[in-house]
């Protein structure tokens, strides 16, 4: 059995009773369906992280704007003098 | 506005070819959600660079598809006939534009358009840029074409490839390029794709000899796109705080119930599902289990496929293609929808194998 509540906390959602039991059902399905990976032996195999792995074309490390910070404010929920405005996190 | 989730009011000439963006490609000044409640509002702050190119090419952009959150419906398919509805591929099917610019990271696009009978063709990983392209699954993510024919999508992906430094994972210019087309072509079968298929697979490509294959782990590709698409998605998703962009609930005492509160109201059942699934394939004790164990397979999968014994293989889905960072073309046939899949930058070897069926 999951601990759906740990994994909500993980990734900051807070669901419903309801909504809990669906997707835990889900869950159970899904976990039943990994077992089919089990029994294959990947010992001395190396992880393929990225299909391109390492042949991309780095650019030069130099900084450039590529966006300007009242286009990146503009689509905050909330904004004040310049900076994206939140809820007090220090006491 | 039908098919559309935004209708721009453009002239289109004659003759012009007409493009319809799904709903996670942003163009300037235009709103974008990636079909996600948590998006509501947001105006695309810069244009995708292969939306940048096809303007460049005076191609007509006639406006934005719906589309489902994220793209997320179609991992969770649960009968392999289902597909889902995209309004993407609905768009071309009616004549509303003539090719569209999709993410099908999960393969379902490209099954809804054969159902449609048309075409989803998907180009090597990392030969097309995806800067301004809302991320869902880094590793798969890739712009595509739902197309009519073969030449309209070849000539679409012919203009929106090509190197663009703003995206930090693109190939190496020098790719191969694949069969020129000269002499016969050979289509790998992986074993148990059913005598439905061989029989539809011999009508399509009577032009071409086909010789069955095994191919290491083909069976237990749905549960490594499961594993993986779940954990990539979580990790895209996190961005959605409620503090940069997007939704913000009204009511939270604090910063923690803040995040909470707007990612529970904003997001969806499939996308919660799979930010919950990626937390758990990735947390400690499940991490090499799952995560790391279905990397290990992802590469036994593509070390499994060698196209020296053929120039292409076809797949009853997208998985394989998606997984190994191939170029696909998906196609409907009698047997449902097909996809051919080729060697990396060898998308001409597909276009020559379709052009002669």
């Amino acid at each position: 059995m999951v601990d759906m509540k740990h994994y909500e906390h993980m990734v900051m959602l807070e669901l419903s009773d309801d909504e809990r039991m669906q997707l835990s059902k889900r869950l159970d399905t899904l976990i039943e369906s990994f077992s089919a990976l089990e029994q294959i032996d990947t010992d001395g195999v190396l992880p393929l992280v990225s299909v391109v792995d390492g042949q991309s074309i780095l650019r030069e490390d130099v900084a450039v704007k590529m966006i300007s910070r009242d286009a990146l404010l503009s689509n905050a929920p909330e904004q004040y003098d310049g900076y994206f405005q939140v809820p007090g996190a220090i006491e | 506005m039908g098919h559309f989730v935004n209708k721009y009011n453009v002239d289109c000439p004659k003759g012009a070819v007409r493009v319809i963006l799904d709903g996670s490609i942003m163009h300037k000044g235009q709103p974008v959600t990636a079909g996600s409640k948590m998006l509501e509002g947001f105006i695309s702050p810069i244009t995708a660079t292969a939306v940048t190119k096809l303007e460049k090419a005076d191609i007509v952009i006639v406006g934005s598809a719906k589309m489902d959150e994220f793209g997320v419906r179609g991992l969770f398919l649960t009968d392999k006939h289902d597909t889902i509805v995209c309004e993407a591929v609905e768009a071309i099917a009616s004549g509303a534009a003539d090719v569209a610019l999709c993410n099908d990271y999960t393969g379902a696009i490209g099954a809804a358009a054969a159902a449609q009978n048309l075409f989803y063709m998907h180009p090597t990983y990392g030969s097309v840029s995806r800067y301004g392209l809302i991320s869902a699954v880094p590793s798969m993510d890739q712009i595509g074409v739902v197309c009519k024919s073969i030449e309209a999508g070849a000539h679409i992906l012919s203009i929106i490839s090509g190197f663009d430094e703003q995206d930090g994972v693109m190939l190496c210019k020098d790719q191969p390029t694949g069969a020129s087309g000269a002499g016969k072509l050979r289509v790998g079968m992986p074993h148990g794709m059913g005598e439905m298929v061989s029989q539809s697979v011999s009508a399509i490509f009577d032009s071409c000899d086909t010789v069955e294959i095994a191919l290491e782990h083909f069976d237990v590709c749905e549960q490594v796109m499961h594993i993986l698409c779940c954990a990539e998605l979580s990790a895209s998703i996190s961005r959605y705080d409620g503090i940069k962009f997007g939704f913000r609930a009204e009511k939270y005492s604090d910063l923690e119930a803040l995040y909470k509160k707007s990612r529970t109201e904003a997001l969806g059942a499939d996308v919660k599902f799979a930010a919950i699934v990626g937390a758990m394939v990735l947390s400690e004790g499940n991490y090499s289990k799952y995560y790391d164990h279905a990397m290990r397979i992802r590469r036994r999968m593509k070390n499994a496929l060698d196209f020296q014994e053929y120039d292409a293989v076809l797949a009853p889905n997208a998985h394989l293609a998606r997984l190994c960072g191939l170029p696909a073309v998906t196609m409907p046939s009698d047997a449902g929808a097909l996809t051919l899949i080729a060697n990396a930058g060898c998308e001409e070897t597909l276009y020559s194998i379709l052009r002669k069926s």
